[in-house]
């Protein structure tokens, strides 16, 4: 078993790190903004203001799957533009984020 | 020290057991199809520590508003992972998802603890509020374009009408996006019919349809993005005048290599009310050539640009987009020394903000368009302003 609370902390800033390092936003912007309010907007408002196409979003997708350890193809399954960043990650979380590092 | 010492002083005059300070976190998670809860405590030095003697009798759980409701885990386990540190994983079949809780714990030797929001990240707040910009932009301006009852029954992905010439145009662009070992393959096919006015011949309408494909690859050092990508395009024009149509067959071949410098907005980016994305810069050279009748005409691509980029967008107030894009050529023949084309395109990003049409996943956005000047491989004058609805299959 693995903590959770210590694999949300490592999620957030992945993500983070991820979506600002490819687009015009710092990242501590980033999680203020989309990752940490009560009530974060959605993915389709950080997507149709900061990702300029869809080679950029597939790069920030790439960089996530070599972060994670998940195919490219089931993160992409998960992006989807009205939920949150925190519900995006939880979704990669209960896929098995970071569970290949211990095989 | 003095603050210790202050404390132990006061315990004493107060006759009282004073305990020490203890502090938690907590996450509700899902896993083996029930959901559960894990606390992590810290000392007063802020070290990781588990309390001794942990019972479920130790622990209160609530619903955020619904204190009433309260109710005592089923199970209390302290669990050591394999990276290290522990934590406490407390179990009932109480727990839902959607759902935030408030614990209470009483542990053993330590001051009672209160996490106050454990919150499951599908929960949604009711009444949430949402930026300025994005308020401003769904009320007063998205509002005046929502359709209710019907649904948009538009087969195209785009229809405008074209001011410039009184006639309403129609196009069709399918570009599907491959990539593998970091090269990105992209055939295109476009179908579209643009307004031309050819100076002291007038205008006409132009029918247009193309072809071709792309290959492409980037790479980021720091804050750049480098990328040169390489493509062929054919396009074939029916221009119709008052003698009949005519064709005109044309092909380029192209290569440009492309610096993108969104990053370096970062400190200027205000989301919601200023946004600059998709800023480029790109230099290049073209091989082209046109046949009047041929469908492939003559393999001698003879005449040469070299050609610049120029793109940027830019969101203010949440959902008004201005994207800009400026390509300047310098054809090696012909009469002209040098061409620029300018194409500005005005958003309204309707779609995250109206509901989606039936049978459609999103509201459409509208666009205005604005085209002029000369551009490969024709070289020929275009203007075109248009108004159009755009269902973008972008991302995918």
């Amino acid at each position: 078993m693995d903590s959770w609370l210590r694999n949300r902390k490592r999620i957030r800033l992945d993500i983070a790190k991820a979506f600002s390092a490819r687009s015009g936003i710092g990242e501590a912007d980033f999680m203020q903004l989309f990752y940490d309010p009560a009530v974060p907007p959605v993915i389709g408002d950080f997507d149709s203001q900061y990702v300029s196409d869809a080679a950029v979003l597939e790069e920030i997708l790439s960089a996530l799957s070599e972060a994670t350890g998940l195919e490219h193809v089931l993160i992409r399954s998960y992006f989807a533009r009205t939920e949150t960043f925190p519900q995006f990650a939880e979704h990669l979380l209960r896929a098995g984020a970071y569970s290949s590092e211990k095989r | 020290m003095k603050r210790t010492l202050a404390a132990s002083f006061f315990c004493i005059l107060a006759a009282t057991a004073c305990r020490a300070q203890i502090s938690a976190e907590g996450a509700l998670f899902y896993e083996r199809g029930h959901y559960w809860i894990e606390l992590a405590f810290r000392n007063e030095a802020g070290r990781d520590t588990i309390p001794q003697h942990l019972v479920p009798a130790a622990f209160e759980i609530a619903k955020v508003g619904d204190a009433a409701g309260a109710f005592k885990p089923s199970r209390v386990e302290v669990v050591t992972f394999e990276g290290g540190g522990s934590a406490v994983i407390l179990s009932s079949g109480k727990l839902e998802g959607r759902a935030c809780y408030r614990v209470t714990c009483k542990p053993e030797g330590f001051e009672p603890v209160v996490i106050d929001s454990i919150c499951d990240p599908f929960f949604f707040t009711p009444g949430a509020e949402e930026c300025g910009g994005k308020a401003l932009f769904r009320k007063y301006v998205a509002s005046a374009f929502q359709k209710d009852g019907d649904a948009y029954t538009l087969n195209q992905f785009k229809y405008e009408y074209d001011f410039s010439d009184e006639r309403s145009s129609s196009s069709l662009c399918i570009e599907p996006r491959f990539k593998t070992h970091g090269v990105a393959f992209e055939p295109s096919f476009e179908q579209g019919a643009v307004a031309y006015a050819l100076g002291r011949r007038g205008t006409t309408s132009t029918d247009k349809r193309s072809f071709g494909f792309s290959v492409s690859t980037a790479a980021w050092v720091q804050d750049l993005r480098f990328g040169i990508s390489g493509g062929y395009r054919h396009d074939r024009s029916v221009f119709q005048g008052t003698a009949g149509d005519s064709a005109m067959y044309t092909q380029s071949l192209t290569v440009e290599g492309r610096i993108r410098f969104d990053n370096l907005f970062d400190r200027v980016n205000r989301y919601c009310l200023s946004v600059f994305k998709g800023v480029d810069l790109g230099f290049g050279y073209a091989w082209y050539q046109s046949d009047d009748g041929d469908l492939w005409g003559s393999s001698d691509f003879g005449r040469t640009t070299p050609f610049v980029n120029l793109r940027a967008t830019w969101t203010f107030l949440y959902g008004f987009q201005l994207s800009y894009s400026l390509r300047s050529c310098w054809p090696a023949s012909g009469d002209d020394e040098f061409t620029e084309f300018h194409s500005l395109r005005f958003r309204l990003l309707l779609r995250d903000v109206l509901p989606a049409q039936a049978g459609k996943a999103y509201h459409p956005d509208i666009e205005f368009a604005f085209d002029t000047g000369r551009r490969l491989p024709l070289f020929e004058r275009e203007k075109k302003v248009s108004i159009g609805f755009t269902f973008e299959l972008y991302p995918w």
